[in-house]
């Protein structure tokens, strides 16, 4: 059986860091803060899976990205919360830049005539 | 439901394979994750059981999850750069386990010795010191001290890794077990050269047995354990040393006493009351004269004779002039019963005014000490010893490769 939506699927497993990233910002928030943020912002079009969520905020913790300080919760358990690196500035910067060619390139590729070319 | 939530998350924890304290964190991580997503689902309307599954479907399957979190924590990078830390560790580890295994035997010698000195004063039974040489004590001490270097290695090495890798301690313990003992037989079969013996030999087996037991050790999780095993290993590791100075009779300040002097006073009594007739006959009257200075040294495990011939007419007719090295008794001064050929020998050469000769006497397993003599066969055909024999000590130096394959018993 195939995969209703391939291309959704692919194009967000290999946008997560970024997204990551990007609402983390120059903030500090803990996992379910940050799938929810995705979710606000894309007003629902990107509904990241919570299951490669985590993997992926450690896999930038260990790289240098992002550093990780347990807290204590008023309301409930301790959270982990991430924040950026410089590193992870820097990796953002690169991501987000790396984004936008690419998806000018598609956009000239798939809509030549909407990207004027 | 709060039998699915915990379900979940021993699922998870199983199927994780990180090490502490890194587990503890992931579990943490994500409990609180699936509570805040449970909260907001019952805020939304759902009972708990539903929002349990909810959050629960969310996250996907426990072992996807691990699978993915276990990738990111234990990553190439990170384990090359545990494995540059844990051979790091261990070296360190080795060396200054080295200083402590010397420290601790010294202080096991000393407390020996005060040990036998008192039992000496209260009971009048002496223990005799040990029939072994002070080269070999210091060989089956360094063995013994590199055990417990060994030791320490491998639990150093094995919890430093484990700490920077985030793999599970056993399989790090394994692999470092294997490589480390691996490492240390191939230098000692091969590279590490000392005075030996079986006994030192059987020490030095010790060395790749005790990193692997540190290696074992470090694979354990409690520190209280830990601890407790560390303890008794180091205990295990010293009184096997102990008992390897007990079951040769004595301790180290007796044995040193006993080291140098011969107690043989007169070659006449060794030649004949105890026996030198292997060697040749006694030199004869017509060879008086014949060698002036004569010198008889040992250096590096060779042994060099050397006399000044002052009457070369003397020689005329002589054959088969050769310096040889045969086994002795080493209170008696007398040889082996049973020796009928040295065990080392070589040409002698005339040069000048001076004839030399060299054998080599270290390579020969069981050989402690030795009589040098120089013979030479007459112009009536009868072989003669023209010079000693002097009683010399030697000891087997080389790798345990060496000694396996030298000759001698």
């Amino acid at each position: 059986m195939r995969d209703p939506d391939p291309l959704g699927a692919q194009l967000q497993k290999g946008t997560t860091p970024l997204l990551v990233l990007s609402v983390i910002g120059d903030g500090e928030l803990y996992g379910y803060q940050i799938a929810q943020l995705i979710r606000e912002r894309s007003d629902g079009a990107f509904v990241p899976s919570e299951g490669s969520l985590y993997p992926t905020l450690h896999r930038l913790e260990a790289d240098g990205a992002l550093v990780a300080t347990w807290r204590e919760n008023e309301r409930g358990p301790k959270r982990r919360y991430y924040r950026l690196t410089s590193g992870g500035h820097r990796l953002l910067a690169d991501h987000l830049e790396q984004w936008s060619a690419f998806a000018v390139s598609v956009r000239r590729v798939a809509l030549p005539e909407a990207s004027g070319g | 439901m709060a039998d699915q939530r915990a379900a979940y998350l021993d699922r998870l924890s199983d199927r994780l394979g990180l090490p502490e304290p890194w587990a503890t964190d992931v579990r943490a991580e994500v409990a609180s994750h699936l509570d805040d997503a449970i909260d907001q689902g019952r805020a939304a309307g759902l009972d708990e059981v539903a929002a349990t599954r909810e959050a629960l479907a969310r996250l996907g399957s426990p072992d996807a999850l691990a699978d993915g979190l276990r990738a990111a924590h234990q990553t190439r990078r990170r384990l090359v750069a545990a494995i540059a830390g844990g051979a790091a560790a261990g070296v360190g580890g080795g060396i200054l386990g080295t200083v402590f295994g010397w420290m601790l035997l010294l202080a096991l010698g000393i407390g020996a010795a005060a040990l036998a000195a008192a039992i000496g004063r209260v009971t009048g039974v002496r223990l005799d010191a040990p029939d072994v040489p002070s080269a070999t004590w210091e060989a089956l001490l360094a063995a013994l001290a590199m055990a417990v270097g060994a030791f320490l290695a491998g639990r150093a090495a094995v919890r430093a890794t484990t700490a920077r890798s985030r793999r599970r301690t056993r399989s790090i313990a394994v692999g470092w077990s294997v490589v480390g003992a691996v490492v240390l037989a191939v230098w000692l079969l091969f590279v590490f050269r000392t005075t030996l013996d079986g006994l030192v030999v059987a020490a030095e087996v010790l060395v790749p047995v005790a990193f692997v037991l540190g290696a074992a050790v470090g694979a354990e999780r409690s520190g209280l354990r830990h601890g407790r095993v560390l303890l008794l290993a180091v205990a295990v590791t010293s009184l096997a040393g102990l008992a390897g100075l007990v079951a040769l009779g004595g301790v180290v300040s007796q044995q040193l006493e006993s080291v140098g002097g011969g107690p043989y006073a007169s070659m006449d009594e060794l030649w004949h009351a105890q026996g030198f007739d292997p060697l040749g006959r006694p030199t004869p009257a017509s060879m008086q004269g014949v060698f002036g200075d004569q010198s008889l040294g040992q250096a590096s495990g060779v042994a060099t004779m050397s006399a000044v011939v002052v009457d070369p007419s003397g020689l005329r007719g002589w054959t088969g002039l050769a310096l040889e090295a045969w086994r002795r008794d080493p209170q008696t001064m007398a040889v082996l019963p049973g020796e009928t050929r040295p065990f080392a020998t070589a040409p002698a050469h005339l040069e000048g005014d001076q004839i030399q000769a060299s054998v080599r006497v270290d390579n020969v397993r069981g050989v402690d000490t030795y009589a040098a003599v120089l013979v030479g066969v007459g112009p009536d055909g009868v072989r003669y010893v023209l010079s000693g024999p002097n009683g010399l000590q030697t000891h087997f130096v080389g790798t345990i490769w060496d000694w396996l394959t030298a000759a001698g018993t």
